[in-house]
């Protein structure tokens, strides 16, 4: 029993510091994605035409491609990245199939409001063997979508449009208030994209998915504006320990 | 766009209710939503077709008996003549005019076009622009009506010179450049192709001689004019998607029928221009190759069947319709199965991809971060934009505005700003870091992955730290901690240049990733960084106030119940607490607690009345604990 005359002094509890929700995040899925045979490979921000549309298949028609959507640098000659696609084009350029690819990182669109930021992020995925379906890829987007969001979640797909995969689909979520939220998008790899890497697409098939790292975010945590994210307010950060 | 559920079931056998339609609109990737029996209908890039009602009851009718015969004016037609000069062959393929002259006036629309009005909330404009409008919403083809008689003797499609100014109909005047196709006529802009058309030729309530261009432009030569000029219109949207090449004469005949509907017609006249372009597009009848692709077991006679609903004509092969020029190769057909048996109608097949070696990333960048987050650093992310330049900034060629000129060449600057934007929130105890890439201009665009420090105030939020500055020594003892030296790292940062009163020093450190390393190899994190996802809870933008209490106790049995009253004080305004001070004085057994309270609200400033209540109640309740008072009391 301690007597009057024994003072202790209190306990400090370390003080922890706390990872950007976003990258909390990507670095979340990209973990997930590890778990289920993808490999992490990287590339630039600062992109050619060339890879971050061309070889997509994103021709120069397309509305991506104008200068109200994409920002050009260097005189025009660079953009900077739309998507992570190009990233998974320069791994498909330098690796033969079978191949699964993830790659994560800042994007960047000449947007700017509440729920669209001129920079945000993307984790991509992708994967290229001898008959890959799309009755497998839904397998992996249920995989991916019940470890984010756990095995209760209703989610539905639905045929969307992407140049660089065909048959291409959005998954949505059925969130507690009964609207549908799009949570990520998918496909299979347009054979046009295969060959433009070198990829017999007459032996080879492949699947590609991608999701929105602020927009998974903003559901897990509740923000909802955007912008919140890039405030660097302490009290905000502070939350996501 | 928007589209009235009735004039979807005008074309319908069966009438699904609207929650049925939506439902199938949805499984053939038509996104949309629906108020007051309206559809705004939401189509991908790709789906040009659909960018009408008629258009639109073509894919449902893979659900649904459908009967597309509309009624169209079916005499023959006598040719115009007229002398149309196409020096844009690349860009149009395919053109016609149709000249209809009337007779009389038009007293009343009748119900498919008032209601056409009614339905959709919207305006009549003059009876021939509206018959075009409301054939480009039924059927999918926009076209433009000029006011014959005040064109001149030619019409000429062809690039525009530079510096040319046309006056469009909406009465705004713009300077065309040598990118844009027009057509003109006695070298006067008369229409931006596709876009809209001028005002000199607009028809109105007194024309009665017409001239209906009924045109296909490929959408590469539209697309991004309607933008550049801020003249967005339902024709620009639908060539920018793609129409059908093919349509034009039913469109026009379609138009006739209409005016004829509502007057007498006492002329009519077609000219028909068809260049080389147009290649109808023909694929193998491949079952086995779609079903490889789904991951399927369709029957052929299915596979057929659904391809024919959708207007592919099947026999040996599949020839596509000229209307749906975003189906190319197996794949496309393999979507259009996909579509018609649902997307969630597939079954699920499992995939197992070969294990990684190493299933979780144990990059240096991660040990670095967790490193730091495990000494209560805060992480941040920056713009990759900013407005002030160096030598080798890299500019950007359409920034959103001049404060996001340029790609930033280090990481600092923006941590700096990070912590003014703090300060001025009360916040005395800012410890930042950021990773990223930067870009330069230097040999011909590079890249370098980099790390930075920001720090500034206090140590820390506890009682051994709260006296303790946060500076120079203390980030080169961080970084001993793991055997590195940051001495050549660190940044001067000059307050004078930032918006800050307040001058307590900025320390900051910013060195490449490659220039740490293996020294990150062996630290273990203490904590698990990527636990659960918090829900977030909104920060008030109203400013906080704070006030220190201190107590002497003299039973140190009773520090415990002090400490735990404190902490576990709570209200509607205190935003946190910490203990910012303990002394221990052993000769008279006497102790010290410091506790310091941050108060806000979340939507007012509090008044000192206020905070004082506060105060008031926390000190009473610390008090009422047996030996406890306040010093010098």
């Amino acid at each position: 029993m301690s007597s009057d005359k024994d003072i202790i002094s209190p306990k400090i509890s370390i003080e922890k510091g706390s990872l950007h929700p976003i990258n909390h995040m990507k670095d979340s899925i990209m973990d997930l994605l590890r778990s289920l045979g993808f490999e992490i490979i990287h590339g630039p921000e600062l992109e050619t035409e060339e890879y971050n549309f061309d070889m997509l298949n994103i021709k120069e028609s397309h509305p991506a491609r104008q200068m109200h959507d994409t920002f050009y640098v260097n005189n025009k000659q660079n953009v900077l990245r739309t998507h992570t696609s190009p990233v998974q084009i320069r791994g498909m350029l330098n690796n033969k199939p079978p191949l699964a690819f993830i790659s994560g990182g800042k994007v960047y669109r000449k947007d700017d409001d509440a729920t669209h930021l001129p920079m945000f992020h993307q984790v991509e995925g992708i994967y290229v063997d001898e008959k890959v379906t799309f009755s497998q890829l839904k397998d992996l987007i249920y995989k991916i979508i019940y470890s984010l969001f756990g095995n209760e979640v209703k989610l539905r797909f639905r045929p969307s449009y992407f140049p660089f995969t065909e048959p291409s689909a959005e998954v949505d979520i059925l969130s507690e208030d009964g609207k549908w939220l799009e949570i990520l998008g998918c496909g299979i790899v347009n054979p046009l994209v295969l060959e433009n890497c070198n990829i017999d697409s007459s032996k080879f098939s492949g699947l590609a998915f991608g999701l929105g790292v602020e927009r998974i975010a903003m559901l897990m945590h509740g923000v909802s504006d955007i912008r919140e994210f890039y405030k660097s307010n302490l009290d905000f950060l502070r939350q996501f320990k | 766009m928007k589209i009235a559920y009735q004039h979807i079931l005008n074309f319908l056998e069966v009438k699904p209710d609207i929650e049925e339609l939506s439902s199938k609109l949805f499984q053939l990737g038509h996104e949309h939503e629906f108020d007051n029996l309206v559809f705004d209908m939401e189509f991908t890039p790709n789906r040009g077709d659909c960018l009408s009602v008629y258009g639109l009851v073509r894919d449902l009718n893979v659900f649904y008996k459908t009967n597309l015969d509309i009624p169209i004016y079916s005499d023959d037609l006598t040719e115009l003549k007229l002398n149309f000069i196409n020096k844009a062959e690349d860009a149009c393929t395919h053109i016609s005019f149709l000249n209809i002259e009337i007779k009389g006036n038009i007293s009343e629309y009748k119900d498919y076009l008032k209601n056409y009005f009614n339905d959709l909330n919207l305006n009549r404009i003059n009876f021939f622009t509206d018959v075009s409008n409301y054939v480009a919403y039924e059927m999918g083809q926009p076209t433009h009506s000029y006011d014959f008689p005040s064109i001149g003797d030619d019409i000429t499609l062809k690039i525009s010179r530079n510096n040319t100014q046309f006056n469009t109909l909406l009465g705004n005047s713009i300077d065309l450049d040598d990118s844009d196709l027009v057509f003109t006529s006695n070298e006067k802009v008369i229409n931006l192709s596709g876009i809209m058309g001028g005002s000199e030729t607009a028809c109105s309530h007194k024309t009665k001689n017409v001239l209906v261009e009924c045109a296909y432009f490929k959408p590469e030569s539209i697309i991004g004019k309607a933008v550049k000029y801020n003249l967005h219109s339902d024709a620009s949207h639908k060539f920018e998607r793609g129409t059908d090449p093919k349509s034009h004469e039913k469109a026009l005949r379609r138009f006739i029928q209409i005016v004829e509907d509502h007057c007498e017609i006492t002329n009519l006249g077609l000219y028909k221009y068809e260049g080389p372009g147009y290649q109808e597009v023909e694929l193998d009848f491949n079952s086995k190759k779609v079903n490889d692709i789904l991951g399927l077991d369709i029957s052929e006679d299915s596979y057929k069947n659904s391809l024919i609903k959708l207007g592919f004509d099947v026999n040996q092969t599949v020839k596509v319709p000229s209307y749906r020029s975003d189906i190319n190769h197996q794949n496309d057909l393999a979507e259009e199965l996909a579509r018609v048996i649902g997307y969630d109608n597939i079954p699920v097949s499992s995939i197992k991809l070969k294990e990684v070696a190493n299933k979780f990333d144990s990059s240096i960048e991660r040990k670095i971060k967790a490193f730091l987050v495990d000494h209560n650093f805060v992480e941040v992310i920056n713009s990759s934009f900013c407005s002030v330049s160096n030598p080798n900034s890299i500019k950007v060629d359409n920034p959103l505005d001049s404060n996001r000129e340029y790609i930033r060449t280090n990481l600092t600057d923006s941590l700096a700003l990070n912590v003014i934007y703090n300060e001025k929130r009360q916040k005395d105890s800012i410890k930042f870091f950021e990773i990223s890439d930067v870009y330069s201009s230097k040999q011909n665009l590079s890249s370098e992955k980099k790390l930075a420090i920001i720090i500034s105030g206090r140590r820390g939020e506890n009682y051994l730290d709260f006296s303790k500055k946060l500076d120079k020594k203390y980030l080169t003892q961080l970084f001993q901690k793991i055997d590195i030296d940051v001495d050549e790292y660190f940044i001067n940062i000059n307050r004078e240049q930032l918006d800050s009163k307040i001058k307590t020093p900025i320390f900051a450190i910013e060195l490449l990733i490659d220039d740490l390393g293996e020294e990150f190899n062996n630290y273990v994190p203490i904590n698990n960084h990527l636990s659960d996802f918090n829900k977030y809870i909104p920060i008030s933008e109203f400013p906080s106030s704070y006030r220190d209490l201190s107590f002497s106790i003299k039973k140190s049995s009773k520090i415990k119940q002090v400490i735990n009253t404190l902490a576990e004080t709570k209200s509607e305004f205190i935003k946190y607490s910490f203990m910012f001070d303990f002394y221990e004085n052993k000769q008279i057994n006497e102790s010290k607690i410091g506790y310091r309270f941050i108060f806000q609200s979340d939507n007012r400033t509090l008044t000192d009345i206020e905070i004082n209540k506060e105060i008031k109640k926390i000190t009473n309740s610390v008090l009422s604990i047996e030996s406890v008072s306040l010093p010098g009391s």
